[in-house]
């Protein structure tokens, strides 16, 4: 098996450091503690309890804000879960959509196990199949320099995968209050209250 | 397998227990649930209260009648494995959680059983009514969280009377900290029984491996949809996935 | 049909009067005429979904984006939206579902009954208020009712239509 080298909890910083006015889903897992990790922020919105539910929140999002880039940061088994939403949004393409999947070919938050992709399902290949137009495949670091401005500019939807080494990274306290994250989320991207 | 086997489990393990005497003491209508001499020099496997007796096991005396609980030694999943063998389950089918993962990594490790993981597991209710009726048996594992992704594929299990039989390991119910996995976890006996599903639930780990001789039989003997609930109170998942 | 489908331009009006700016759907023969009006319709994003979990993901993703949304969906697809009803569940998201239902009355196809028996009583387990109509005449309002209580008063609402309203379907036409 390949030996990755890129860092999950760098690499999400790294993405985020660019991210301006963009919104944030997160799905259920390592990815809700990268991004929390880089410090809170009404426009990340922390999904729990359920997988294969972020690129549909996210595009729900997309749709109702075309004006603002919404990306989705989510793990491989997260997103196995809800593959079926790859064709979905690659039927809809949603301009302003953008997912990033950090795959570490493993499900963290129940012991490890590897996940499909180790076994060598390609998340890449399935996206550019259901009709998504701009896809990636990061492995070093050079490349993901170079998609940053993908992520957030340019017409989307976009969708790439990191691979990062399959290392625990520290957990971090994530908001886990989905009536407050919900709400401070609406506020923060439509202005709406109640 | 005899009585004191799945009581004591491997006999290599069991070096100098006490049951049966115990037992003739204090009559058949009372038993304690273990009698031990020494912690340090024995392992031993608790046995149900509801279990015959054991025979041919020496006493040594005891202390009490209670389990001690702390003892990490000891885990249902090996029985439940065992019992698979012997009933002939030859399919797995699991998205990775941490209640059952003893048990998984068991029938990983097991030639006889092929394991499946799965992207969702509505899949695996697939699989495993699959399984059946391609002529085996196999047995569905999940948490509680994946029943609620699998409820319209049962229809297929209750439409068919397809005999299957399943183990969940329970969140959002005993000691949970994560909030969103309580809606899941409270509707989760509802949920299978709407769905046709016969529902039995542990609440104390000695009971699991009985539980799921009964259960099994229910569910290929009686050709019914099963399963197996582990209550949270017996996996202690509370905080990870 | 004109009495058995008239009640989907009204339930269309009503959705629009209510400010419902998304509608998903997996495609459904009851919810044919109302599915065409929302696409025919510029004003309303819909989106077909592969399975309706995606639907309820999506329009909790609609409401926290500032939009109201409506998922329109079979009896069966019920039982497929369970465990991520736990996310609208949790954030308290409003969720309107208007169900057409299967395996009740007339019922030929064997196989929708679990689920159509099922359906009630799996939604309400996970917190959905359920409404029901029956008749023809009775579906506009309920509906109606079923938005009010979903958007203004904050709650996952789901409105069966009863099979008695689309009647004994001929499937061969």
């Amino acid at each position: 098996m390949t030996e990755y080298t890129l860092e999950r909890r760098d690499v999400v910083h790294r993405i985020l450091k660019e991210r301006g006015d963009a919104a944030v889903v997160t799905g259920i897992g390592n990815a809700s503690h990268d991004v929390a990790s880089a410090g809170d922020d009404p426009l990340n919105m922390y999904l729990f309890g359920v997988m294969g539910g972020a690129v549909m929140t996210a595009f729900g999002i997309a749709l109702a804000q075309p004006d603002r880039r919404v990306m989705v940061i989510t793990g491989d088994g997260e997103l196995l879960a809800g593959i079926g939403s790859l064709a979905t949004v690659g039927v809809e393409k949603p301009k302003n959509l953008s997912i990033v999947v950090i795959d570490n070919q493993a499900y963290g938050a129940t012991g490890g196990q590897l996940t499909h992709t180790a076994a060598g399902v390609d998340l890449v290949g399935i996206a550019a199949a259901s009709g998504i137009p701009r896809t990636a495949l990061i492995e070093d670091e050079s490349v993901l320099e170079s998609a940053i401005k993908d992520i957030y500019q340019g017409e989307g939807p976009y969708f790439a995968v990191v691979k990062v080494v399959a290392v625990a990274a520290p957990r971090v306290h994530v908001p886990n209050d989905g009536t407050l994250t919900a709400r401070r989320f609406r506020q923060a991207v439509s202005g709406k209250v109640g | 397998m005899t009585v004191a086997s799945i009581c004591f489990g491997d006999r290599t393990e069991r070096a100098g227990s006490s049951y049966g005497g115990a037992t003739r003491k204090l009559g058949a209508g009372l038993r304690p649930a273990v009698s031990v001499t020494s912690y340090s020099i024995m392992k031993w496997r608790p046995c149900s209260l509801r279990k015959p007796l054991c025979r041919g096991s020496r006493r040594q005396g005891w202390k009490t009648g209670r389990l001690p609980m702390n003892d990490q030694d000891w885990h249902w999943a090996p029985d439940v494995h065992r019992h698979f063998q012997e009933i002939g389950i030859s399919q797995a089918a699991y998205v990775p959680d941490g209640g059952l993962a003893r048990l998984i990594e068991l029938c990983n490790a097991d030639e006889t059983i092929r394991s499946v993981v799965l992207t969702t597991e509505e899949e695996g209710v697939a699989q495993i009514a699959g399984a059946w009726l391609g002529g085996e048996r196999g047995v569905f594992l999940t948490q509680s969280g994946g029943v609620g992704n699998c409820i319209n594929m049962f229809s297929m299990i209750a439409e068919c009377r397809i005999p299957f039989f399943a183990m969940v390991s329970m969140r959002g119910q005993w000691g949970e900290t994560i909030p969103w996995q309580v809606p899941m976890g409270q509707a989760t006996v509802a949920a299978l029984e709407a769905a046709g599903v016969i529902v039995q639930t542990a609440w104390d780990p000695r009971e699991v491996p009985e539980m799921v001789q009964a259960a099994t039989r229910l569910a290929f003997d009686a050709g019914r949809a099963v399963a197996v609930v582990i209550s949270q109170r017996i996996t202690g998942t509370g905080e990870r996935g | 049909m004109a009495e058995q489908t008239g009640w989907s331009d009204e339930v269309f009006s009503i959705l629009r009067a209510a400010g419902v700016a998304q509608v998903a759907y997996v495609p459904d023969a009851g919810h044919k005429q109302l599915i065409n009006r929302c696409i025919a319709d510029n004003k309303i994003k819909h989106v077909p979904l592969t399975t309706e979990e995606e639907g309820v993901a999506l329009l909790g993703g609609a409401w926290l984006g500032g939009e109201r949304g409506a998922l329109l969906m079979q009896s069966s697809g019920v039982g497929n939206i369970i465990n991520m009803l736990s996310v609208s569940n949790e954030c308290r998201f409003p969720l309107l579902m208007i169900v057409t239902m299967r395996g009740e009355w007339g019922e030929f196809n064997p196989w929708q009954l679990p689920m159509g028996q099922a359906t009630q009583t799996t939604l309400e387990a996970m917190g959905v208020i359920v409404l029901r109509a029956d008749a023809p005449e009775d579906v506009p309002e309920t509906v109606a009712a079923a938005a009010k209580l979903s958007f203004e008063a904050g709650r996952m609402v789901a409105v069966l239509i009863g099979q008695k309203v689309i009647g004994f379907k001929n499937w061969d036409k």
